[in-house]
């Protein structure tokens, strides 16, 4: 599903590598968590895998495709259809519903353009799906964190991705919705074929998936044995 | 980007910032109203300038005199005709609708008639050119056309002192036999003339005053050849004028007949040639802009254009116009800088907006196309606004005209000339000023990534 080899990262006008010669290989149906401390480099990691950061040295190939490659148009597709993206500041919209919010790429084409009435049932379907079911009407400002935060996996699951890709999920909720939404993201797993790549800091122990990485000056260490 | 989706997108955007949306839009209104209102003045005049008090679609272009001047005498020199050759070249200039020529009755010509007008039967010498009834057509109709050079349509015999019916004149009858009744000529005079003897004229010899459409039909009966200062020694014909319309195309003083009829008394009671040459020839243009080069052309062709100032009016008009114009441009662009102003700040508020939108799937162009499409609408809706302030400052100010001033000759109904196409290119103006406002902050704003974006907010 993913292969990455020799990822390096600077920012602009930095001095140094973020990321140090990356080298990864996920599998199809994998869950794998990232940790590492904060500002190690989770985010930058995700965000080059997720084609919303294309200043990189390296290969990153998603399903084949080599994402350092591909034009504007094709890289806004990738992110439409292939990859669905939690935020971890959830970067909804305040000013649509949640429902709106959830279809929005359905204005950019998501689905082949289906139709209003189509578009609104995938939306609700996807909002029940992270147990939200009847906050399609309501706005974003009117929810608490945890319920927020499903909005923002059920937006990331409305094109029905192969790669959902979740920026410390639980880094902004108390321990107990956190448990939830991770209990969450196990029932997805398994009951759609997705392919999970979750960043946490070094803190949040409750990690969930099978793989756990971890990331330390720039560079990937792996922790074979399964977590749970 | 789907059409429902852009049209959805569009409409929560402007629902949501429509305080700046519609501080940008403002601008562009009031300058299009204005640009609107003073090009709807500036056509307007122009229309009335041009098409009435100097009607400068048609030219008369005249031989090149080559006159030299000799005390009181003026010595003609040279071809001082155009003949059909030359009609020819005219009318083969780009930009040529059609060309009338003119000959004048090089014949001396005495009226008499009156009575039943004013009471008094009076004689007069005559002074008459010959146009192409086409010329007319528009002000005069068919009444004033070239008749038969076999008059005798009536077909009625009359004898030495009956009548014909309808004005027709009865020719040939003498003590030896019947005559024949005639058409009369169809004349046109000029309206100066009704005016000039409603004036002075009447008032002078105490004669009543005259309604010109009532003169309409009134027959002349006129000698061709004959004259009061100078016996003829050709022959004289008698015939019969019936006054068929006015026109500004007729000569000032004296009585404008169909050419035909002209050319036909200058052969038979003018000097030698006089039916072969024309004495000048009004040419009409397709369009008032191709005016000047039918001009130059014509001078070309070793022509003199006489305009009676239509050429000096159509320059300090357009020159007018282009600075209204001008003047117009320059505020419309000051707006479009200021919708530039409100696109950069839109594009600054909705950074991360724009940032989510890209890491659902919206490519560049997608939102570029959206930027865009916004300001096309704004720009569209502020023209709108634009074109609906104009047309009521149009109708306020004409009220204020027309009831406001004085009479005065030309006075129009309407000072403004608020055409479609002048609407329809004000929205565009509009829409493309805005479009172009907006071009560099939506440029501005897809360029970094999204990542870059989003984790800056
Ligand atoms: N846009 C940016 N410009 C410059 N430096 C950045 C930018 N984003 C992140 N960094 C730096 O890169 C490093 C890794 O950041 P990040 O990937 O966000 O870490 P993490 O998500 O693991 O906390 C940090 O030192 C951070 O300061
Ligand atoms: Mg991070």
């Amino acid at each position: 599903m993913i292969r990455i080899n020799g990822l390096c990262k600077r920012y602009p006008g930095s001095e140094v590598d973020v990321l140090k010669g990356i080298d990864l290989e996920i599998a199809a149906g994998d869950f794998v968590s990232l940790v590492g401390r904060s500002g190690c480099g989770k985010t930058t990691l995700l965000n080059i895998v997720g084609g919303l950061d294309f200043d990189f040295e390296g290969r990153v190939e998603v399903d084949g495709r080599d994402i350092g490659s591909l034009a504007d148009r094709d890289l806004a597709r990738y992110r439409r259809d292939t990859v669905g993206f939690v935020f971890q500041a959830y970067h909804l919209l305040d000013h649509l519903s949640c429902a709106e919010n959830v279809a929005l790429a359905a204005r950019f084409g998501a689905g082949g353009g289906s139709g209003a009435k189509r578009e609104r049932a995938r939306a609700e379907e996807v909002l029940e799906s992270v147990g939200l079911a009847g906050a399609a009407d309501r706005r974003p400002t009117r929810l608490s964190g945890g319920e927020r935060q499903r909005v923002a996996v059920a937006r990331a699951l409305f094109n029905r991705p192969r790669l959902l890709l979740l920026d410390e999920p639980t880094g902004n909720l108390d321990t107990a919705t956190g448990g939830e939404i991770l209990d969450l993201l196990s029932t997805l797993h398994s009951e759609m074929a997705l392919t999970i790549l979750a960043a946490t800091h070094d803190g949040a122990i409750e990690a969930v998936g099978r793989r756990l990485l971890r990331i330390s000056d720039g560079r990937l260490a792996e922790r074979l044995e399964d977590v749970r | 980007m789907t059409a429902r989706g852009l049209w959805r997108s569009v409409r929560d955007d402007l629902g949501r910032h429509w305080r700046h949306v519609g501080a940008g839009a403002l601008g562009i209104a009031v300058s299009i109203a204005a640009l609107v209102f003073f090009l709807a003045l500036g056509l307007g005049v122009r229309t009335v300038l041009l098409g009435e008090v100097f009607p400068v679609d048609r030219i008369e272009v005249f031989p090149r005199s080559t006159d030299l001047n000799l005390l009181a005498l003026k010595l003609e020199l040279g071809k001082d005709t155009i003949d059909d050759a030359m009609v020819g070249k005219l009318e083969a200039i780009d930009g040529v609708a059609a060309v009338y020529p003119k000959m004048r009755l090089l014949a001396p010509a005495l009226a008499t008639g009156g009575e039943s007008l004013i009471g008094t039967g009076m004689q007069t010498e005559l002074v008459a050119d010959g146009i192409d009834p086409a010329l007319v057509a528009d002000d005069v109709g068919a009444a004033f056309h070239d008749p038969l050079v076999d008059r005798s349509v009536i077909g009625l015999a009359c004898g030495e002192n009956s009548t014909c019916p309808g004005g027709a004149i009865c020719v040939g009858a003498s003590v030896f036999g019947p005559g024949e009744c005639r058409e009369a000529i169809p004349v046109i005079v000029s309206e100066h003339m009704v005016e000039l003897y409603n004036g002075a004229f009447r008032r002078a010899y105490r004669l009543p005053k005259v309604n010109p459409q009532a003169l309409i039909g009134l027959g002349i009966d006129v000698s061709f050849g004959a004259s009061s200062l100078r016996p003829s020694g050709r022959r004289v014909a008698r015939d019969r004028v019936v006054l068929a319309g006015f026109s500004d195309a007729a000569i000032p003083l004296g009585i404008t007949m169909p050419l035909g009829f002209v050319r036909r008394l200058n052969r038979e009671l003018g000097p030698d040639g006089a039916g072969d040459g024309y004495h000048s020839a009004v040419v009409e243009s397709a369009s008032r802009n191709a005016v000047a080069g039918i001009v130059t052309a014509s001078e070309h062709l070793g022509l003199e254009v006489r305009d009676g100032g239509a050429r000096r009016a159509s320059f300090f008009m357009t020159v007018a116009l282009a600075a209204v114009s001008l003047i117009g441009i320059v505020i419309l662009a000051v707006s479009a800088l200021h919708v530039m102003h409100v696109f950069a700040l839109l594009v600054m508020i909705r950074r991360r907006e724009i940032g989510v939108m890209r890491a659902v799937g919206a490519s560049r162009a997608d939102v570029r196309l959206l930027l865009m499409t916004e300001a096309a609408v704004v720009g569209f809706a502020a023209g709108l606004c634009g074109l609906i302030g104009a047309a009521v400052l149009v109708r306020a100010a004409d009220r204020a005209l027309t009831s406001g001033l004085p009479d005065f000759p030309f006075k129009p109904e309407s000072f403004f000339a608020f055409d479609p196409w002048l609407a329809a290119a004000a929205l565009t103006l509009a829409v493309a000023s805005c479009v172009l406002g907006a071009l560099a902050p939506s440029l501005r704003a897809t360029g970094p990534d999204p990542a870059e974006v989003l984790s800056s907010t």
